[in-house]
């Protein structure tokens, strides 16, 4: 029996004669972190509000536990919890009224929220409105958390909170997922805070998905190479195998994945090292090769 | 039992887990017999997939360093072939390739290496003596 509860096919959505999403294909299943990556723009909002049904795809599809996710019916969308970027509940209710008014859309575990909600030590009887912007992404979050849901998504959960609290609230969303056997996707820009519970990794990059990969796979396969000037560069790190190659000064960097290369040969000057996840996301949104030649043939 | 991850190293996390429970058997701190956190436990402190410790401990078991008892959890196996002085001799041995794969990118003669890590420990002494 598989897993995947959030799949989607062909997946495109153009707003006007801009492709927002081209062709996403995906198979993501419980018990999974998934951290969505991608610069400023290249879709990973309209690809969550695609998966929850919120916007009509122009191509292509996507299910959630099974069903179109254009056509949920209520007792799934129940099971789906969903933070955007910026939607806000009314600011006269409480967090006790907030939870109240999840807990008759979905099933809910008051006690997990209130416990979050009591990690940054907020009046759950004060008015979501008087709290500032990280406090009321924590309170967002406590909702999330709270629900007893299949598929989290969040959309910059992490956005104005303060380091400690980041950690905290991916801490949480972690125990969530191996609790309820849950999936999230979290789309962000703040790649440190989430690489240590992520289980994998999705890069978008104008709306097309350059990296669908396993976190410890990447950690054991991607390794960055050094090649100083002074060295010649190495035939393999000139290969379309490589993802991506930077100049820097007093030579190039190059990352690729570890059976790609020759280390046998190497210079002694020349360095390999493993990659953390910042760099790799680097290598192939802002270095990538193939992107770079798009570039000069335009 | 203290496990940390480094994020920032590159290092997989399951070959860390690896690693430092051959530390602690190194060194001593896990006895054979020890009974090593549950999977669970170890994946819930850590704030990973249960996968990730699943195969750490795969790992360990077919190095022979680790058994899984059906129903009661993991331990540090009794009567290893591999001794906690073959596990220092091992890690010591990988800290040594790197001063000299270090050293000898940097210019460094073997001699030189050799003088330096002996007056590195002559230094040590000095320092435990006083």
């Amino acid at each position: 029996m598989s897993d995947a509860i959030v799949t989607a096919t062909h997946l495109s959505r153009d707003y006007g004669r801009f492709r927002a999403l081209s062709d996403v294909n995906l198979t993501l299943e419980r018990g999974r972190v998934i951290a969505l990556l991608g610069p400023n723009g290249a879709g990973k909002s309209t690809l969550l509000h695609l998966l929850i049904g919120q916007l009509e795809p122009t191509a292509g599809g996507s299910h959630i536990l099974g069903h179109p996710s254009r056509r949920l019916p209520q007792a799934i969308t129940g099971r789906i919890a969903y933070m955007g970027d910026g939607e806000e509940p009314p600011g006269g209710y409480n967090a006790r009224q907030l939870f109240q008014l999840q807990s008759q859309l979905s099933p809910f575990n008051s006690k997990r929220a209130g416990d979050f909600l009591a990690i940054q030590k907020l009046d759950p009887r004060k008015p979501f409105g008087e709290f500032s912007k990280g406090q009321k992404k924590w309170i967002r979050a406590a909702m999330i958390l709270g629900s007893e849901s299949d598929v989290i998504f969040m959309d910059e959960p992490a956005e104005g909170l303060d380091p400690a609290s980041r950690i905290k609230l991916y801490e949480h969303l972690r125990r969530h997922v191996s609790d309820c056997d849950s999936l999230a996707v979290v789309a962000t820009h703040i790649i440190n805070d989430i690489e240590t519970v992520a289980d994998e990794v999705i890069i978008l990059k104008r709306g097309k998905v350059l990296v669908h990969e396993d976190l410890e796979d990447i950690r054991e396969q991607v390794r960055e190479l050094f090649v100083p000037e002074t060295e010649r560069v190495p035939d393999f790190a000139l290969s379309a195998e490589t993802l991506g190659s930077q100049a820097v000064s007093g030579g190039t960097r190059f990352w690729m994945k570890a059976d790609k290369m020759d280390t046998a040969s190497l210079a002694a000057a020349i360095t390999v090292r493993p990659v953390n996840l910042e760099a790799f996301y680097l290598s192939v949104a802002e270095y990538n090769h193939s992107q770079a030649h798009r570039e000069i043939q335009k | 039992m203290y496990f940390r991850l480094d994020n920032q190293s590159g290092e997989a996390f399951y070959r860390q887990i690896v690693e430092q429970v051959k530390y602690r058997i190194a060194a001593g701190q896990l006895q054979p017999g020890q009974k090593l956190p549950s999977i669970r436990e170890l994946a819930a402190e850590l704030s990973i997939n249960t996968r990730t410790v699943v195969k750490a401990y795969e790992q360990l078991r077919a190095e022979g360093l680790a058994v899984m008892q059906q129903g009661q959890g993991v331990f540090v196996t009794e009567n290893q072939a591999v001794s906690p002085a073959d596990l220092r001799q091992a890690q010591i041995e990988e800290m040594a390739k790197r001063i000299f794969s270090e050293g000898r990118r940097i210019g460094a003669s073997k001699e030189e290496i050799m003088h330096i890590i002996k007056q590195v420990e002559d230094g040590i002494q000095e320092k435990s003596n006083e």
